[in-house]
């Protein structure tokens, strides 16, 4: 009922993904982090260095590992029919396989696989079951680097899905719906709000454009008032926060955060020059799922190249989701088909839809690996790790988990493999080389036996 | 003051806490009879929470004022006797030993495990029905009792405690429309809220990332822009060649025979081409738009005709029709084709398009959709000329502004007239008397073969009247084509206008539908009715120079009890008045003398750099409406400490707790000013009735009936198509309307919330009676129904119901069933065990019908313990497809809806099923009722120490035979509502009002 007659909010213009033709743009090389004067981000290379980035994409209700996983180890790896739409970008990534997420398993609290799966995705921790009160998973990984490297960008981190989070009902068998719907976690009670409308998504990265670009004078001065508005706030903020008890105290170290942050945003958007690359329009009304699909991963493209943020997640679909997949001749809801109970046609139709969702991250590496930067492209100095936290859907099980690794880090690691890990090895070791790589080194990472090197 | 103060607190206690215990009449403790006595009169003893508070426990035989209950010889028997099967012993099903619990302090640190044990054992949930020893009802009863008195005391209730509670979006977009009169939705780009216990309002999930408080910052800096206008306009001329405008196409495939460079630009129809120009306004106002084109036909007429159908160009704001220019002129001799156009505050695109003939018999015939004919030739364009503001004041009257008269309804923005003569109407102050233009936004739905007609009345006269041909296209798509859908999934309104000189005063303009048609069977179901949407209306005042618009309503009236001499002498004084006034609407709460001293600064901070005085307090009121004191509610200074003794809320918290419980919104004047005299608590009752019939309590239809019966989620349910062709958008919103309206006869009417499960009666219209197979309902307007003679009963039966517990290609009686047990009975059933075993062997494929599919299920042990209690709903209901349909075949097989309880009931059918839940499970559906109220009301779980409260008033319930009113009442005047934990120190946000929180307010 919402919104239907709010006509006037809509362009009338063609909805594709398309049709916003990203501009192949010459290295548009962290304007901002010098600009902002910041310091060289990687540990390993020196000043001046390009910044690597870092993305997560994720697939809901595991795939089909047998059409999945290469049979040989190596470099000479076949492509089995879910990996097929990334033939083009066979020697960018590697197939990595045997990595395991345990906390994601039962661990004693029952049902829940799907939003454990999520929940622990990322963050290596065991969530909390609870449907309200007292969400707890872990700090994920993603916000991990952005503590340390966020600070260099106009956005810390960038959070995107597909899915906006559920309207009513709780979730998946007694767990918030929190955590199905958010990737990042922040803080242990706080996931991160994915955004959901590639338009808003751009508006965030570049503001408003519609009617072309503030002078130096009329951002200063906008910059002045914000700030003075965000002055009282905080002092608002931390009177409340003097008086109040434990559990309110965290709402309002949440606030606290938020303001901080968009402080520092005021303060960098100031300094630096618009980053919109010329020629780029908001992106328009979307019509099919694959076209938002597609206007998000653009968007991330966008928000990389322009260095506007360095580390980002995005559910292509959130855990557990039962989207149907007509386009695909698959009627039935994908969650109902992935509990196949070994059925040849429900296989057939969990695949197709496995295959779906390689395809557009085909998509997203044609559009990285279009962007030059420095020697090499943009998708060099990439580390996208694209994966679910369920291995098979009918299952349920957390080990063997279809993971793929793609880009070379800026260097540092060896794409065009099958590397086969021994069995239940954590994920989270992989994180742990992930996160030495972009300079946000840590002992330690969810039920983390040490580093994943086997990607160098 | 402070002696006073701690005075009206103590009798607030009282008040409080003896309401909440309200007497039951046979209460078991004698003593409750002093309950009544008035709240002025306990004021006086020196009553300490623990000597008043005993509420009544409907659920314990005994002596409530009794000792604690032994563990061992209370408890432990029972438990032995009925769960150590499989929950001790050595034996732990589903992870629970329950032999380990061996005192109180066992059971107290192991809160969640006990709770879970109190329901199922309630629910019946528990032991599982095909377990040996089944325990009489007394026994459950004897057990629930004793366990619950483990967990709490009885005599020292405990309300629990809140979290600091951001507003969540429907809260703040409600907020914001009552504070400041604006009419659009500020919310639209905020992100989901999160859920947990099956709300959205719940405190602890509802977080704060740094992206949602951009968005605040934004939507309170859009909202004041709208609400208090001080952009000026400042006069435009901009000449835009065609070649710089923003093309829809690729404009490098250039038609033949066009001249490259000639600087001409060609629209073609076939994907509706445009061009567009930006405009900013920094308030609503008028401009003109200029095109210079010709337009060339693509083929010469037949031999013999001359007469050809013209070329149209429409020149739009965004997707509306500003006006539809016949361009008559060729190649030879270009024109200049013009058209007024209103543009609202902000960035807007003034487009000209060269669109599809779409409305009435052409387009049948063309697309069977509502896409049109192509037109026959392409127009050329030059030159675009924008130019405004050219008039005064443009005054829009949109969204609830818009009255309505007879079955008209509200359509997100605008409104629908359904039937000839009704009319939407919009009042409208005229400042001076002077020459104006009366616009109204329309769109139409077609039926029939004449355009949906629409007059314009201005105080009852009639103007003029115009056909409405533009589409409203709700879900029209064009079959076997994908380039246009998402032209045509589209309503293109279009403006229609008069000029009019007008007398000073209030004036009343509104839009009559002149000629309904209906023709029901018309095999394409989108020209069934005809329809007029109007959007919106707009007065344009164009005898006065351009100016600033005015402010809305409630502003306006804000700034006039602030500034008697005019803006231009207004300074802090009068700054810090208006200041303080609306904090203390935004805050829910007067501010504190050193908060309004710094509002001011920032006032004076705006002042400095060159703001007017509008301009400045506006800087002011969104660092208000960014504080933390607006996004969250909830009393400061709250302790967290179980052990002290309770307190009741302020005054002001218990005005917000009231208002965003039954309304989702803030405060009113009325609530806040009792507040302040410390007068609520006393005037409660009135209070809640007067708000319960407030049209803002249908709030509690969307938000709590909403997410308790879990109809929101309609939205998410997405039947195939291919199944179910005959599913659209509109079917689906009439199924979410019948459910609305069927809460919303149970609150306005004040009927039984067991209704849910019996009513004989639904709301229906056309589309929704025809897919129930249900003769003698005719238009798109509902209306009540009676049932009696239908196999239909309550909510069960909403094809919303139905629907959004059916999985997308067939009905799912194992979800019908849990709905019913979640969402019903409260007795959400356990969830599955880890890794499923599959129903059949390898590559072995099902065969039969759901049901007997789940039969075979349910011989598996351990599927059945639950599914004994779940799938027999299901199957009662089977008789009702996957969108609600009545259905007597299930494939090739006779539906077999006869059910077995697992207590042994049999029954077949809907009417039997929801009478069998009436009579043995009515005290579930009243706790689940209530359960739900209080956790809606609280913004948190219901937790063991609520049971109590839950119990009372569950006892009131079933005195009123289930009121809602009886419901309402009874979460406001329960301990967790109208208390808080005691202990940490208090902000003293009643007992230090700032002197200018006395000024004088809203009357």
């Amino acid at each position: 009922m919402s919104g239907k007659w709010q006509l006037d909010r809509r362009t009338f213009l063609r909805g594709v993904g398309a049709a916003m033709a990203l501009p192949m743009l010459d290295a548009m090389v962290p304007t901002l982090a010098r600009a902002a004067g910041a310091a060289s981000t990687s540990g390993a290379a020196g000043a001046g260095a390009l910044p690597k980035r870092m993305a997560f994409i994720y697939v809901p209700n595991g795939v089909t590992m047998k059409a999945w996983t290469p049979a040989k180890a190596g470099k000479e790896f076949n492509l089995p029919r879910i990996l097929e739409p990334l033939a083009p970008y066979k020697d960018d990534l590697s197939v990595l396989s045997g990595l395991a997420q345990k906390n994601a398993s039962s661990l004693g609290d029952g049902a829940g696989d799907h939003a454990r799966a999520s929940a622990s995705f990322l963050t290596g921790a065991h969530p909390r079951k609870t449907s309200g009160s007292d969400i707890r998973s872990g700090v994920s990984v993603d916000q991990l680097a952005a503590r340390k490297i966020g600070d260099q960008t106009v956005l810390p981190s960038l959070e995107l899905s597909c899915d906006a989070g559920a309207r009513s009902g709780s979730c998946d068998s007694g767990y918030s719906c929190a955590y199905q719907f958010n990737l990042a976690w922040r803080s242990e009670a706080m996931p991160v709000m994915p955004e959901v409308d590639p338009k808003q998504v751009f508006e965030r990265l570049f503001g408003d454009v519609s009617g072309g670009r503030d002078s130096q004078q009329a951002r200063s001065r906008r910059a002045m008032f914000q700030k003075s508005i965000l002055d009282f706030v905080n002092e608002d903020a931390r009177k409340l926060n003097a008086g109040l008890g434990k559990s309110d105290r965290r709402k309002m170290d949440e606030y606290l955060t938020a303001v901080r942050e968009i402080e520092k945003r005021v303060e960098l958007a100031e300094k630096s020059a618009p980053r919109l690359p010329g020629g780029v329009r908001p992106p328009d009304l979307y019509e099919s799922f694959e076209e938002h699909v597609r206007l998000m991963f653009d968007m991330l493209v966008l928000a990389f190249q322009t260095d506007s943020t360095r580390v980002s997640t995005f559910i292509m679909g959130h855990e557990g989701s039962n989207r149907p997949y007509p386009f695909l001749g698959v009627n039935d809801g994908h969650h109902d088909v992935s509990h196949h109970m070994r059925r040849a046609d429900k296989i057939e139709k969990v695949t197709r839809i496995n295959a779906f969702h390689t395809k557009q991250f085909a998509y997203f590496l044609e559009k990285l690996k279009g962007v030059k930067e420095g020697d090499g492209t943009l998708l060099d100095q990439c580390m996208i790790v694209y994966g679910s936290g369920i291995s098979d859907g009918d299952r349920h099980n957390h080990d063997d988990l279809p993971i793929l690794l793609a880009g070379r880090g800026g260097g540092t690691i060896t794409p065009g493999r099958h590397i086969q890990a021994a069995p239940r090895t954590p994920l989270n070791n992989l994180f742990l080389s992930m996160l030495d790589r972009v300079g946000a080194p840590t002992d330690r990472f969810g039920d983390s036996t040490g580093r994943f090197e086997a990607i160098a | 003051m402070r002696d006073k103060c701690l005075i009206i607190l103590a009798a607030a206690l009282a008040a409080g806490v003896a309401l909440a215990a309200a007497p039951s009449g046979k209460s078991a403790d004698g003593a409750r009879g002093a309950s009544t006595r008035p709240a002025a009169k306990v004021a006086q003893s020196p009553a300490t929470p623990r000597a008043v508070a005993a509420p009544n426990s409907p659920f314990a035989s005994g002596d409530v004022v009794a000792a604690k209950v032994d563990f061992q010889s209370h408890v432990r028997p029972l438990l032995q006797r009925y769960c150590f099967e499989c929950h001790g012993d050595g034996s732990s099903a589903g992870e629970l030993d329950l032999d380990t619990f061996n005192s109180t302090a066992d059971v107290l640190s192991g809160q969640a495990t006990w709770q879970k044990v109190i329901r199922y054992a309630r629910t019946q949930t528990m032991p599982p029905p095909d377990a040996d020893r089944q325990p009489t009802q007394a026994e459950r009863e004897e057990l629930v009792a004793a366990l619950q008195r483990q967990l709490f005391d009885p005599a020292r209730p405990d309300p629990g405690r809140i979290t600091l509670r951001r507003l969540n979006r429907t809260e703040y977009r409600n907020t914001i429309r009552d504070l400041l009169g604006v009419s659009f939705d500020p919310t639209i780009d905020f992100p989901q809220d999160d859920t947990g216990y099956g709300f959205d309002n719940i405190a602890d999930v509802l977080t704060l990332p740094p992206m949602l408080m951009e968005k605040y910052l934004a939507a309170a800096e859009k909202a004041l822009d709208e609400a208090v206008p001080t952009g000026r306009t400042e006069r435009q001329e901009r000449k835009v060649a065609a070649t710089d405008a923003k093309p829809s196409f690729d404009t490098s495939a250039a038609p033949a025979g066009d001249a490259a460079g000639s600087g001409w630009v060609a629209l073609s129809s076939a994907r509706e081409d445009s061009l567009s120009v930006t405009v900013e306004s920094a308030a609503p106002a008028e401009f003109v738009v200029r095109v210079l084109a010709y337009g060339r036909y693509r083929q010469a007429p037949p031999p013999g005709r001359i007469d050809r159908p013209p070329l149209r160009m429409s020149i739009m704001r965004g997707d509306v029709v500003a006006r539809d220019a016949i361009v008559t002129s060729d190649e030879t001799k270009p024109a200049w084709y013009e058209s007024r156009v209103g543009v609202p505050r902000g960035r807007h695109q003034l487009r000209v398009a060269m669109r599809r003939e779409r409305g009435v018999a052409a387009d049948r015939v063309a697309s069977g959709g509502r896409v049109g004919p192509e037109q026959p030739g392409l127009i050329f364009v030059k030159e675009i000329h924008v130019s405004g503001p050219v008039a005064g004041a443009v005054r829009r009257i949109e969204g609830e502004q818009i009255q309505l008269t007879g079955t008209a309804g509200r359509t997100g923005a605008g409104v629908a007239l359904h039937r000839t003569d009704e009319r939407a109407i919009a009042t409208f102050d005229v400042a001076a008397d002077g020459h104006y233009l009366l616009r109204a936004q329309a769109c139409a739905e077609h039926a029939g073969d004449e355009p949906a007609k629409m007059e314009l009345l201005l105080d009852g006269k009639p103007l003029e009247t115009f056909e409405v041909s533009a589409p409203a296209a709700l879900r029209a798509r064009p079959p076997g084509s994908t380039d246009l859908s998402s032209l045509a999934r589209r309503a293109v309104p279009q403006v229609y206008e008069v000029r009019a000189d007008l007398k000073a005063g209030k004036r009343e303009l509104a839009a009559r539908f002149v000629n309904n048609h209906r023709d029901p069977e018309h095999p394409d179901e989108n020209y069934r009715d005809r329809n007029v949407y109007v959007n919106h209306f707009e007065v344009v005042e164009l005898s006065a120079p351009p100016s600033s618009p005015p402010m809305t309503d409630p502003m306006r009236r804000l700034f006039a009890r602030h500034v008697k001499n005019g803006f231009a002498a207004a300074g802090a004084a009068e700054a810090k008045a208006l200041l303080a006034d609306f904090a203390r609407r935004a805050w829910r709460r007067p501010p504190l003398a050193v908060e309004l001293e710094r509002l001011t600064r920032l006032f004076e901070l705006a002042r400095s750099h060159g703001e007017e005085f509008a301009g400045s307090a506006k800087h002011a009121m969104k660092a208000i409406l960014a504080s933390p004191n607006f996004l969250f509610r909830g009393e400061p200074g709250g302790g967290d400490d179980a052990d002290a003794p309770p307190r009741p809320v302020s005054e002001f918290e218990l005005a917000s707790r009231l208002s965003y419980f039954l309304w989702s919104t803030t405060p009113d004047d009325e609530l806040l000013k009792l507040a302040e005299r410390g007068a609520l608590r006393e005037d409660l009752d009135a209070q809640v009735k007067r708000m319960l019939a407030s049209p803002k309590a249908n709030a509690l239809v969307e938000n709590f009936a909403g997410q308790w019966l879990q109809f929101r989620n309609l939205d998410a349910s997405h039947p195939d198509r291919k199944k179910f062709p005959t599913y659209s958008d509109r079917l689906r919103d009439a199924m979410k309307r019948e459910t609305q309206l069927f809460f919303e006869s149970i609150l306005r009417e004040d009927r039984s919330v067991l209704d849910v499960l019996t009513a004989d009666y639904t709301f229906l219209n056309e589309r929704l009676a025809r897919h129930y197979g249900i003769g003698g309902v005719e238009g798109e307007e509902f209306r009540r129904v009676s049932l009696a003679d239908k196999p239909r009963r309550g909510v069960l039966t909403h094809g919303s119901v139905l629907t959004l517990t059916s999985n997308p290609t067939r009905t799912s009686p194992v979800k019908r069933g849990k709905w019913v047990l979640e969402s019903l009975l409260g007795a959400a059933p356990p969830p599955p065990p880890p890794e499923i075993p599959s129903l059949e062997k390898d590559g072995q494929a099902t065969t039969g019908t759901v049901r007997q599919q789940l039969e075979k299920h349910r011989a598996d042990v351990t599927c059945a313990s639950c599914h004994a209690a779940m799938d027999p709903v299901g199957f009662a209901l089977e008789n009702f497809d996957a969108i609600g349909r009545w259905r007597d075949t299930d494939g090739a097989a006779p539906v077999d809806a006869s059910a077995k309880l697992p207590d042994g009931k049999t029954f077949t059918g809907p009417i039997e099923l929801a009478r069998v839940l009436a009579e043995t499970r009515k005290n579930d559906v009243l706790r689940s009722v209530t359960e739900s109220a209080l956790t809606f009301a609280l913004g948190r779980g219901v937790e063991p120490h609520d049971y109590p409260a839950v119990d009372q008033i569950i006892a009131e319930l079933r005195k009123s035979d289930g009121k809602f009113s009886t419901l309402v009442t009874g979460v406001v005047k329960s301990v967790p509502f109208q208390m808080r934990r005691g202990g940490g120190q208090r902000q003293g946000h009643d007992a230090e009002p700032t002197e200018t929180a006395e000024v004088s307010h809203e009357r």
